[in-house]
């Protein structure tokens, strides 16, 4: 059978993969302890002094999975175990010492369950798992509304609000399970709200205080018409609508102090037109050095980068990544910056997509011209400059923000956010600077790398410029034999920090309006 | 609602049924019913074992066991729906096969034709006495009409971890997860192997009663180069072999319902099945989805090597596929809701 494929091969890859995270099943419900759940449920019940819950709620199932509303983890007994819970439910693990701590501060403050949920669903480990809790309401909202209060100087009342949300939330819960569907109605609002923040900060603020103007309104109002209310929960609402719009004032105060310095769009075309020259060359005016700093590069890369066939293996769960597409997006072109060997548009030439490149050096555009991929020399920015709005299925810069000036960086995710079509991907990957090895030393071969891209940071650039549903790709660990074989605590952390993923990859969307 | 689900066990064979009865379990427990379930273990062999279990189950009284309020049964086997209830709802997985579709009335001895007209009668009996009866899907709906003259209404429900199927590069391969017995006809993909010109291998997953001999006819036709037996996958090792398929064969003989159909779709991808697989073809559209073929090697081994010539045309058949799933729009929610309105 000369022209049978290595399917060995290909099954020992596909078991590999199925080991990935993304791949996690959750436990299967067991099928014989159906009476224990019901039972538990009435344990949770009990330990809250006594009272009995009907109904609802059965999605509480103990210790068996995690809960998966925000009702349901209201309920549960001790913070310790609720937050253990969340954790279990949002990233799949038992929670750490150092987040048990934290989140327990935070409770013990008031700042109440709703936000440290809201608080884990926004972290990046949770990615799409965040999706699993259902019926958050207002908490997300808050959540972000103590972020941007923190900044401004006013986190007393970002604390505020949440408490009372808190405090509401379980009073609804004791009172009046009705309220559950008025709530869902308003997160639909709010999350098309928050999908539409964009890079400019006042305006967010501006639009989170606003909808919670409404919401509060609206609660009010309706809360009017219900006799059945205590007139304890109004004063409440009444406090919050007034705090809301002392946040609104200090709004627009901090709008006046910052508009007369003449603005960030001044600021972002001088970076835009800054930093063209590629990272080789920055600096030198001699083009025969030019030229020969560029070879230099290429044998670099040649060296140090892995063979083509390396690179285009590590670039497969990418390749997952992008067969996410919606088919709709397919007609759209995948623009790569800085492609360098075009190992990766190779790739997606081969998976039926329209790849495009652009690469700063001509050696390495003339080697992906040779191959056949539609590659352009030019730079990054002003690469997506020439694209029209929504026009493109996907960006991706593979080892690229690590060469960049901050400012050329800012408009490059910029650029790329808006170049994007709805539900468009944006793929990056940089050196892991969490790896100890990494951040001191392997990161400082290439003579063009500037600075380490950290993973919060990157994570942050990519939320600023209102990418959502964004994935952390951890790859490349050092091979196991690098590790500390010790079964202790120290040697597992020093195994974390040290022999870990080396390639930090970021994947997002843009949001569909 | 106190609610009794009744089902059977088969001590040691898992498959879909097992899966089905756990995700309505979970499904009525999530909506805040207290749920109870019941399972008849079963035997196949010999006849009275199976005539022991249906008498047991006609002869149960479900109403008030110990004074305790019931409001419903909601039976998915043969012979739970025997059980007496008065709100008794049936949603037919399947009906004892060997007294119907799968009765070889040549080697059929008369104790055999004793017991299989036992079991018709008894489906009569219990099946017109439910309050409503509802079908796992629509070809067990038309069994049930053309053997027993009722109707039932045909309910879906999506197979067990739906969100995390996914679609990823196909590598060149076909995979064929499903028990290892005659009648899901692995057979027929590994006579087609040998006809095949294309550089695709088979990967065929899951244990069951033929295996020796599905190994020994790979042996035979000297395919064992291209062939592989996986075993038992765990659920993720299941969803990762999906997402790098070229395409999923499940052409199995007069199949009642069949996770797999949906699972393929789930993952983006084509399904090749044939024109007597039963519940598949409810799912797969000739050329828009996947292949519908006559079960023959030669016709299966070229529709295989197309897909292999044309990977772009899989893709599509792949998308398709999962655009369908999205459309059948199906949830336990609803599924609930469908079988406690009545």
């Amino acid at each position: 059978m000369s022209n049978a494929p290595d399917l060995d091969a290909v099954i020992a890859h596909v078991r590999e993969e199925a080991r990935r995270p993304e791949y996690q099943v959750p436990e299967a419900t067991p099928l014989q302890p159906l009476a224990a759940q019901t039972r538990e449920w009435a344990v949770s019940g009990a330990e809250r002094g006594g009272r009995s819950f009907e109904g609802g709620h059965a999605e509480y199932a103990g210790s068996g999975s995690p809960p998966r509303s925000l009702d349901a983890f209201l309920v549960i007994g001790d913070d310790a175990r609720f937050i253990e819970q969340a954790y279990q439910c949002l990233f799949e693990r038992s929670a750490d010492p150092v987040g048990l701590r934290d989140y327990g501060s935070r409770l013990d403050a008031g700042y109440g369950r709703p936000f440290v949920l809201a608080a884990l669903a926004a972290a990046p480990e949770a990615g799409p798992r965040r999706r699993r809790i259902q019926g958050l309401g207002l908490a997300p909202l808050l959540y972000n509304l103590w972020r941007v209060s923190r900044r401004i100087g006013l986190e007393w009342l970002g604390r505020w609000c949440n408490r009372a949300y808190a405090q509401w939330r379980q009073w609804r819960l004791l009172v009046d399970p009705q309220w559950l569907a008025t709530l869902q109605q308003w997160q639909s609002t709010q999350q098309h709200q928050l999908a539409q923040l964009d890079d400019d900060a006042r305006s967010q603020l501006k639009a989170v205080t606003d909808a919670l103007g409404r919401h509060v309104q609206t609660t009010a109002s309706s809360l009017a018409d219900s006799e059945s209310v205590s007139s304890e929960l109004r004063h409440t609402l009444e406090r919050l609508m007034q705090e809301q719009r002392i946040l609104q004032a200090s709004v627009q105060a901090f709008r006046l102090q910052q508009s007369p310095a003449g603005g960030a769009p001044a600021m972002r075309r001088q970076a835009s037109s800054a930093e063209r020259s590629p990272p080789a060359q920055e600096g030198v005016v001699d083009n025969a050095l030019a030229t020969r700093l560029d070879t230099y590069y290429l044998a670099f890369e040649a060296t140090h980068r892995g063979t083509e066939a390396e690179i285009r293996a590590a670039q497969m769960p990418y390749l997952n990544e992008i067969s996410q597409l919606p088919s709709s997006l397919l007609a759209l072109p995948v623009l790569d910056l800085g492609c360098g060997r075009g190992e990766w548009l190779a790739l997606l030439r081969e998976h039926g997509f329209q790849g495009r490149g652009i690469d700063s050096s001509t050696a390495m555009v003339n080697h992906c011209q040779r191959h056949g991929l539609s590659v352009a020399q030019g730079d990054a920015v002003s690469a997506l400059e020439e694209y029209k709005e929504g026009s493109l299925a996907a960006v991706s810069a593979f080892h690229l923000v690590e060469h960049l000036p901050f400012p050329v960086l800012f408009r490059l995710l910029e650029e790329a956010a808006r170049a994007l079509a709805p539900g468009g991907m944006l793929l990056v990957e940089t050196p892991n600077a969490e790896n100890v090895l990494v951040g001191s030393h392997t990161f400082y071969h290439d003579f063009s790398h500037r600075n380490p891209v950290t993973h919060s940071s990157l994570d942050f650039l990519l939320g600023y410029f209102g990418l959502v549903d964004r994935v952390t790709l951890r790859l490349n660990p050092y091979p196991p034999e690098a590790r500390i074989e010790e079964p202790t605590l120290a040697a597992a952390r020093l195994n974390g920090h040290l022999y870990g993923p080396q390639d930090l990859g970021m994947v997002a969307r843009k949001p569909v309006p | 609602m106190n609610i009794i689900v009744t089902a059977c066990q088969v001590p040691f064979i898992g498959g879909g049924a097992s899966y089905h009865v756990s995700g309505l379990v979970a499904a009525l427990r999530e909506a805040g019913h207290r749920v109870e379930l019941l399972r008849l273990p079963f035997q196949f062999a010999p006849a009275s074992a199976v005539r022991g279990v249906m008498t047991f189950a006609e002869q149960l009284d479900l109403s008030h066991p110990n004074g305790q309020p019931v409001d419903r049964v909601i039976s998915l086997q043969f012979p739970g729906y025997g059980i007496q209830h008065p709100h008794h709802v049936v949603w037919l997985m399947h009906q004892y096969r060997a007294a119907y579709e799968l009765f070889d009335q040549a080697g059929a001895d008369s104790e055999t034709i004793a017991l299989r007209d036992a079991v018709l009668s008894f489906d009569d009996r219990a099946l017109s006495r439910v309050q409503h009866r509802f079908a796992n899907s629509p070809r067990v709906a038309e069994r049930l009409r053309h053997y027993n003259g009722l109707d039932a209404e045909p309910l879906s429900h999506p197979p067990p971890f739906a969100n995390l199927y996914r679609c990823a590069p196909a590598q060149p391969y076909i995979f064929c997860p499903s028990r290892l017995e005659s009648l899901k006809r692995q057979d027929l993909l590994i006579e087609a192997a040998a006809l095949m010109r294309s550089p695709v291998g088979i990967v065929i997953a899951g244990s069951g009663g033929q295996a020796a001999r599905y190994r020994e006819l790979a042996a035979a036709r000297g395919v064992e180069g291209r062939v592989r037996f996986v075993g038992e996958l765990s659920e993720r090792e299941k969803i990762a072999f999906y997402a790098h398929a070229l395409a999923v064969f499940f052409a199995p003989y007069d199949e009642d319902y069949g996770y797999v159909t949906l699972e393929a779709m789930l993952s983006g991808k084509p399904v090749i099945t044939c024109t007597d697989s039963g519940g598949p073809l409810a799912y797969v559209e000739e050329g828009v989805t996947g292949r519908v073929l006559a079960p023959e090697p030669p016709v299966v081994a070229e529709a295989i090597d197309a897909m292999h010539r044309e990977t772009a045309r899989a893709a599509n058949y792949g998308r398709a596929g999962r655009e369908a799933y999205q459309a059948l729009n199906l949830s336990w929610e609803r599924t609930v809701d469908r079988l406690l309105s009545v």
